[in-house]
């Protein structure tokens, strides 16, 4: 057992590793946009013809007597489809972003301007989500009480079959019309957070708790947890907390990305139901208009957040299994295996 | 046919209130409208009301964002705020006369082709800058200047030639073709008076929060970024539109503009206090709200063109004006009353009885179904597979199409579709974004648009109904040409009537706009478009 072989090729690996994920996260984000462009192109009508018109407007506007190529070499849309997707992704390259084709500013302007807020709201419900998770899914294996561990397994579920946007107008109406306690719109203050972090982290929460419960109770029935811990004379809890927990993880971070990206979605929701500045809510408005670079520097943004929560996740692996740090590969196919 | 009905609804909205209370409130709702004609529009405040000084305005627009540029919010919800930031050239009366406001008098020539105003000398904008014929021309300029990016305005400034300054508090506009909905155009918040530093900005500059510098009675303070903005009182305010009691600084202290994006939660605000005023309002609150006694939902139809089907001719069957009539004769708007909220009220021509040119033709408006029927049969559409006519291997099957802000108006198309399978005609509805919708149109690719064209001038019907025929289109360009009043309306009641005899529309019902408030909020004056004037607005103090 001398290690120096490994410890030697160890640097390299590492570079090696890094490398590889910067080429995937690299190619995830040029897919996602690319995908995205051409997705977007197929959809009728463009930002031109979303401008024009609406039920409820002061005056009637005649679709018929407008120039629409004009207006569509105005804002770039009337070169070829090549060229446009050339010069967006070489704007990508760059950094450059474009320019939104309704109001004309900066895509990085507009995506500064709402991203703390979402990033602040995601961060704080998944802040509270995690724990909140394991103790939900905790009380539903381990009190000795079967009527507290079924309830405690039946809230999760029902939690997440409740569709946020219904949550969030029950909150609204609950919290903020009736009650008078929290803002209902809005996004200044730490009390406009309030609500629209509960109904993400509940949501985040149960969605955690359901993967967890299921992955404790098939930890709880193994040897080591069954009859080897309890002989040694190891209490439920004890058992639970200081050996099942870790292995019941590994399904848990599985779904982890997954999940984060569900709370995006609902984050998305939850800002307009409270009217809150943020992604979910120019995403709304950009699809809406057929603005396609604001849409498309999103999905970027999105991407890069998806692959970002996948390095996460990576490395909570290596955390939790020490084999990932001594035999990454053999451990990592095993995995795979499993 | 009850049965239909029932089933149609049910489907759509399985909760309903008692018929007897909605024929009840249709009744009152027709009274009212009735008398539209002749209320000043202050609804809400008595006429022995004292305005009171000071106070917060709490308003919700619908479907808001950042910018805050009147020139490119033509969305009435929008616009409300914003009517209160610029003022406009004259001030456009709700019975369609025009009153002077930063214009002291104007001229119009025979043909509509040369307008001349004379601008008051004592105007300034909120920076310190000087209201006169050179803002003027550079306000309108720079909509000229930015061309696609305000389509809408530039649609409505029409072929303008050029602006000319003969003397400092002079302008005038030179049109190459007669435009005289030009009054009305310049009389709306879109074509406010900016002052020259904002004309000066690029176009992203003035979509930015507080980019918008004009000389009206409140100016924008402070920027939420999408969640609203706040306008505070002008104190040295001296120039209100001449219809305005109020002549001296707003009574408001401030406007607090929300953009609230949930209708269900606006209206929940409403109720508990947190709003004072409300734009866009679902058929079930609007119904609430007409019987409510905290809350005055306004009852007059939104000035333009009535809600209903346009027809696209190029659509077998709809190309012969048999069929069209028969499907107009098939629909009870009776039963599609009973269905819509409580204040909807019937149609009386191609126009909303609120438009300053409306006729009077609700005879021509009928329902007889025994006389579709037979109609149908003389055009040669015979009953077919699954009780749908046909004729040559076409169906009378029919595809309405509409955008997401005609929705809550579903319930009620479904009406009109079981009315038609009783004459053994198909629709199919749905809605598609502003985007796809307006490329359906122009591609073709539809039966039926929701016809809902709104401005108030004579000029609405053309943008739907241009086009179809030459009878038609010859009187859109007389309208156009023509400045008179009286003489405008005569050709109006020409147009509507061809509309609905060639049935190339299918009215419902008038399109109530759903302007609510609390009665503690006292809104005096309206413009013809239905917006109020901020300046002398109030709001009682608890």
């Amino acid at each position: 057992m001398t290690g120096s072989p490994s410890s030697a090729s160890l640097p390299a690996r590492l570079a090696r590793d890094v490398a590889t994920k910067l080429a995937h996260a690299v190619a995830v984000v040029f897919a996602a946009y690319s995908a995205t462009f051409f997705l977007l192109f197929v959809l009728p009508g463009d930002a031109v013809l979303a401008r024009i018109g609406t039920t409820d407007a002061i005056g009637s506007n005649d679709l018929a007597q407008l120039d629409l190529d004009a207006l569509r070499s105005e804002v770039g849309l009337a070169d070829s489809l090549w060229s446009q997707y050339l010069h967006g992704v070489t704007g990508l390259l760059r950094g450059d972003l474009g320019r939104s084709l309704i109001t004309e500013q900066p895509v990085t302007t507009l995506l500064g301007e709402v991203l703390p807020n979402t990033v602040t709201l995601g961060a704080v419900s998944l802040a509270f989500s995690v724990p909140l998770g394991f103790l939900l899914a905790v009380l539903a294996v381990n009190p000795r009480s079967k009527a507290v561990r079924s309830f405690a397994s039946m809230v999760p579920s029902a939690y997440v079959s409740l569709p946020v946007f219904w949550v969030g107008i029950l909150f609204v109406y609950l919290f903020s019309i009736t009650l008078g306690w929290f803002p209902s719109s809005g996004s200044r203050g730490a009390a406009s957070l309030v609500l629209p972090v509960t109904v993400l982290s509940l949501l985040g929460a149960a969605q955690f708790a359901q993967v967890l419960i299921s992955s404790l109770r098939t930890e709880l029935g193994t040897t080591y947890a069954a009859v080897t811990a309890p002989a040694k004379g190891a209490g439920r809890f004890h058992t639970l907390y200081r050996h099942c927990l870790r292995n019941a993880s590994f399904p848990f971070l599985a779904v982890f990305g997954l999940r984060v990206g569900q709370l995006l979605g609902g984050a998305v929701v939850i800002e307009m139901v409270f009217s809150r500045v943020g992604l979910g809510r120019l995403m709304v408005d950009s699809v809406k208009a057929v603005d396609l670079t604001v849409v498309l520097g999103i999905v970027v943004v999105l991407a890069a957040v998806y692959v970002a929560i996948n390095v996460l996740v990576d490395i909570g692996y290596v955390l939790l299994d020490p084999r990932l740090r001594r035999h990454p590969a053999s451990a990592t196919r095993k995995e795979a295996d499993a | 046919m009850e049965r239909h009905l029932t089933d149609a609804s049910g489907r759509v909205r399985p909760t309903r209130r008692l018929p007897a209370a909605v024929i009840l409130l249709v009744s009152a709702g027709l009274a009212l409208a009735g008398c539209a004609a002749s209320a000043d529009g202050g609804a809400g405040s008595g006429p022995d009301a004292t305005p009171v000084k000071g106070g917060v305005l709490h308003y919700r627009a619908a479907g808001g964002g950042k910018s805050i540029d009147p020139a490119a919010a033509t969305g009435y919800g929008l616009t409300v705020p914003l009517r209160a930031l610029v003022d406009s050239l004259v001030f456009n009366n709700q019975d369609g006369s025009f009153a002077p406001w930063l214009a002291t008098k104007w001229e119009v020539n025979d043909n509509a082709t040369r307008y001349t105003f004379t601008l008051r000398e004592d105007v300034t904008f909120s920076n310190g800058e000087k209201l006169d014929a050179a803002a003027v021309k550079a306000s309108y300029q720079a909509l000229r200047d930015n061309g696609a990016k305000y389509a809408v305005a530039n649609q409505w400034i029409g072929a303008l030639k050029e602006i000319t300054t003969p003397s400092p508090y002079t302008v005038v506009f030179d049109f190459s073709k007669p435009n005289s909905s030009f009054l009305q155009a310049s009389s709306s918040s879109v074509l406010g008076i900016v002052a020259p530093a904002t004309s000066a900005l690029p176009f992203e500059k003035r979509q930015e929060g507080l980019g918008i510098i004009g000389s009206g009675a409140f100016v924008a303070a402070e920027s939420r970024g999408e969640e609203g903005y706040t306008l505070t009182r002008r104190e040295d305010y001296r120039w209100p539109p001449a219809p305005a009691k109020n002549q001296g600084p707003a009574h408001l202290d401030k406007i607090e503009v929300r953009n609230i994006q949930d209708n269900s939660i606006a209206a929940a605000e409403l109720r508990a206090g947190g709003l004072d005023l409300l734009h866009n309002t679902e058929p079930a609150d609007k119904t609430e709200f007409a019987s409510s006694s905290e809350i005055t939902i306004r009852r007059d139809p939104l000035p333009g063109s009535a809600l209903g089907f346009a027809a696209n001719l190029k659509v077998p069957g709809l190309d012969d004006v048999k069929v069209r009539r028969a499907l107009s004769l098939a629909i009870d708007r009776d039963a599609v009353l009973k269905r819509a909220s409580a204040i909807d009220v019937a149609p009386k021509s191609a126009y909303t009885a609120s438009n300053p040119y409306a006729p009077d033709q609700s005879d021509k408006i009928r329902t007889d179904v025994a006389e579709a029927k037979k109609l149908l049969d003389e055009a040669g559409w015979k009953p077919g597979a699954n009780g749908v006519r046909e004729k040559n291997g076409d169906k009378l099957s029919f595809t309405l199409v509409y955008s997401p802000s005609t929705i809550s108006h579903e319930p009620n198309i479904a009406v009109v579709q079981s009315q038609w399978k009783d004459i053994g005609v198909e629709l199919k509805f749905g809605s598609l974004t502003q985007a796809e919708l307006n490329q359906r149109v122009l591609s073709g690719n539809y039966s039926f648009t929701w016809g809902s064209g709104t401005r108030p001038d004579a000029d609405v019907l053309r943008s739907t109904y241009g086009g179809k025929d030459p009878e038609l289109d010859r009187i859109f360009d007389e309208i156009l040409a023509q400045p008179d009043f009286e003489a405008r309306k005569a050709l109006a009641a020409k147009a509507s009537e061809i509309v609905l005899t060639e049935a190339y529309y299918l009215p419902l019902y008038d399109f109530i706009q759903p302007l609510a408030y609390r009665n503690s909020t006292h809104l005096p004056l309206f413009e013809a478009t239905h917006v109020p004037w901020l300046g002398d607005a109030w709001v009682d103090q608890q």
